[in-house]
């Protein structure tokens, strides 16, 4: 038998009150500290890294030019991983649970499809630059999320309906996707492969801070979020019984998930995996039911991306790996398990 | 046949006038009069596909209506907002899909959702109303345990601690007594009569007429997308509506414990019709 509530405690301060679970709180602490440790080692792994000792050296004065490079190159590469896995995370709890699914994350869904289909829709009319790449990004993967939701709009979503829908407008934006490729021109076409591939590559600074502005916005809703993703799990009809109002929340659901994976796409270029596994990660480590609410997912999600991001980077001596061939070789082992486990169920 | 009687006037809880509903272009319901005495236990019988389930959706809000119009005490149920609604008639659907994982505690909160705010999840009054509910449908010695380890009965139970969880007046429960076992459709039927003593308005879908006759104050028989009686099971449940409605051809005899009809099905009739 599990306890799987054992070692509840309920905080209250004046009007607001909140339930603590003592294995989630565990859980989400070494999450943490794990994200940390994926920092500091992004500082120190590798040819010209830092040492141990002096981690936070090449951010003092005194540190030589080439030490504050090594410094703000690495630790806003890292910074990065931890945000967008943390958004990633948060995406595919959020579609995970409108679908009632755990197939049902946005990767799945067709939303970095539409990214890339986007991308190369603004390389082809002949833009270029870091803002056209990023805007075309945005808008493919929520024009994709709100397709599917037109699509499968059925006096209200379900959600298997919507998985369907998502995968066929997932496999249109793909060919949609080469067929641009093989009518642009060859630059434009190289350009978008390697967006495509998904990297943290080159990030600094000044490329960090928009997106990461944007994903704090975002990061505010997780408030209503641990609220809503809970009630919806006990069935749509069920929470609408107790007082939900399921489909206007599920539209709002909708355009909170597109915009934490468009604001990742837009500056790496598609991720997969990290949407798909981390909120099933997050629920196996704790036991329980969503015992972790948001925080699981958002932290399970860094650290996956930060690990993945490391070994893109020093896996292999000498060969630099996108993050995103990485995540994709991880996310197809995992894919097969899940499909055995649903497979094993039905 | 006039077995269709007039809607009791002025203790309605619930009621709806001319109400047409449906699924898409064909109506179900078309329109349709129900009227739900307050503080009473009223079932609704009907063959399959009668149209019992829909009623209930329309009743709780759940489905949007084509036409007419849902009352809860005498105030149109389109001027309520979603929670405030919720606060007053609570809904289980029928076999609700039970979430991984998810203790029996976890799954009750989770009827409080309507008393809830964004920072407050689990205030004292909603920790009272969890514990009384579970108490109430017989699951507090199930606090702990998963709900998707439990027994079907146990399970159906702890759904209906949920709605009972919301503390509404009116409790409307679809078909809660389907895959249980004849002692365990007794407990929910017990329960739905006593929260009925308590005040409550109770109204559930029930497939048995027997149990419907010997545990409920007030029947509803449907047929076809339409009301064909209402009234007490004594003046519902006769040779003739068990004829009409169930093509069933029963002697009908006296509970000697209540006086509750109770039914002796003898064949079923066959229509030239059919």
């Amino acid at each position: 038998m599990v306890r799987a509530e054992a070692a509840t405690a309920v905080l209250r301060l004046g009007k607001f009150s909140v339930v603590v679970r003592r294995r989630a709180l565990i859980c989400c602490a070494l999450l943490a500290v794990g994200v940390l440790a994926a920092l500091a080692f992004s500082l120190v792994l590798g040819p010209g890294g830092t040492q141990w000792g002096s981690l936070l050296y090449g951010a003092s004065e005194r540190a030589s030019t080439t030490e504050a490079l090594v410094f703000e190159w690495r630790l806003s590469r890292a910074l990065a991983a931890a945000l967008f896995g943390a958004c990633l995370g948060l995406s595919g709890a959020i579609f995970q649970t409108i679908t009632h699914n755990p197939l049902g994350s946005p990767d799945v869904l067709g939303l970095n499809a539409g990214a890339y289909a986007g991308v190369v829709g603004v390389l082809a009319i002949g833009a270029s630059g870091y803002a056209a790449v990023a805007a075309g990004a945005v808008t493919g993967s929520v024009v994709a999320a709100l397709s599917i939701y037109v699509l499968a709009f059925n006096r209200g979503i379900t959600g298997f309906r919507m998985v369907i829908v998502g995968i066929a407008v997932s496999a249109l934006l793909t060919a949609l996707t080469s067929w641009f490729s093989v009518k642009a021109e060859l630059d434009d076409a190289m350009q978008a492969a390697i967006w495509g591939a998904g990297t943290l590559y080159g990030m600094t600074w000044a490329t960090l801070v928009p997106p990461a502005l944007v994903a704090l916005v975002l990061l505010t809703t997780c408030v209503p979020l641990g609220r809503w993703l809970p009630q919806l799990d006990i069935g749509d009809s069920i929470a609408a019984g107790t007082g939900m109002r399921v489909e206007p929340i599920k539209l709002v659901l909708v355009l909170i998930g597109a915009a934490f994976t468009a604001v990742v796409t837009a500056v790496a270029g598609p991720i997969s995996f990290v949407a798909l596994a981390a909120p099933q990660i997050a629920r196996r480590i704790t036991g329980g039911h969503r015992g972790t609410g948001v925080a699981g997912p958002a932290l399970v999600g860094a650290l996956l991306l930060s690990v993945a991001d490391l070994l893109a980077q020093y896996l292999i001596p000498d060969v630099k790996l996108p993050v995103g061939a990485v995540t994709v070789v991880l996310g197809g082992g995992y894919l097969v398990w899940l499909l055995a486990r649903e497979g094993k169920r039905s | 046949m006039s077995l269709t009687k007039q809607p009791a006037t002025g203790e309605a809880m619930l009621s709806a006038h001319r109400i047409t509903v449906g699924y898409g272009s064909a109506p179900v319901l078309t329109d349709l009069d129900v009227s739900i005495p307050s503080g009473s236990f009223t079932a609704v019988i009907g063959p399959n596909a009668c149209g019992k389930s829909t009623l209930l959706k329309a009743l709780s809000r759940l489905l949007p209506l084509g036409g007419g119009s849902v009352h809860l005490a005498g105030r149109d149920a389109k001027g309520f907002k979603a929670k405030e609604w919720a606060k007053r008639v609570a809904m289980l659907p029928q076999s609700p899909v039970t979430p991984e994982a998810i203790t029996v505690r976890d799954l009750v909160l989770r009827g409080r959702y309507a008393h809830q705010g964004l920072l407050r999840s689990y205030s004292r009054e909603d920790e009272r109303a969890v514990e009384s509910a579970m108490a109430s449908a017989g699951v507090e010695l199930l606090a702990g345990r998963r709900v998707d380890e439990l027994s079907g009965g146990q399970r159906q139970r702890v759904w209906i601690a949920l709605v009972l969880a919301q503390e509404s007046e009116v409790l409307l429960l679809d078909e809660p007594t389907t895959f249980l076992d004849l002692s365990h459709q007794v407990e929910v039927l017990e329960l739905a009569a006593e929260l009925a003593h308590q005040g409550r308005t109770v109204v559930a879908v029930l497939h048995e007429i027997g149990l419907a006759a010997r545990y409920a104050d007030h029947l509803i028989a449907m047929k076809a997308g339409a009301v064909v009686a209402q009234g007490t099971p004594k003046e519902v449940v006769t040779a003739q509506l068990l004829r009409d409605v169930f093509d069933l051809e029963a002697a009908i005899i006296s509970d000697p414990d209540n006086g509750a009809p109770v039914v002796l099905p003898r064949t079923v009739v066959h229509r030239a019709s059919k």
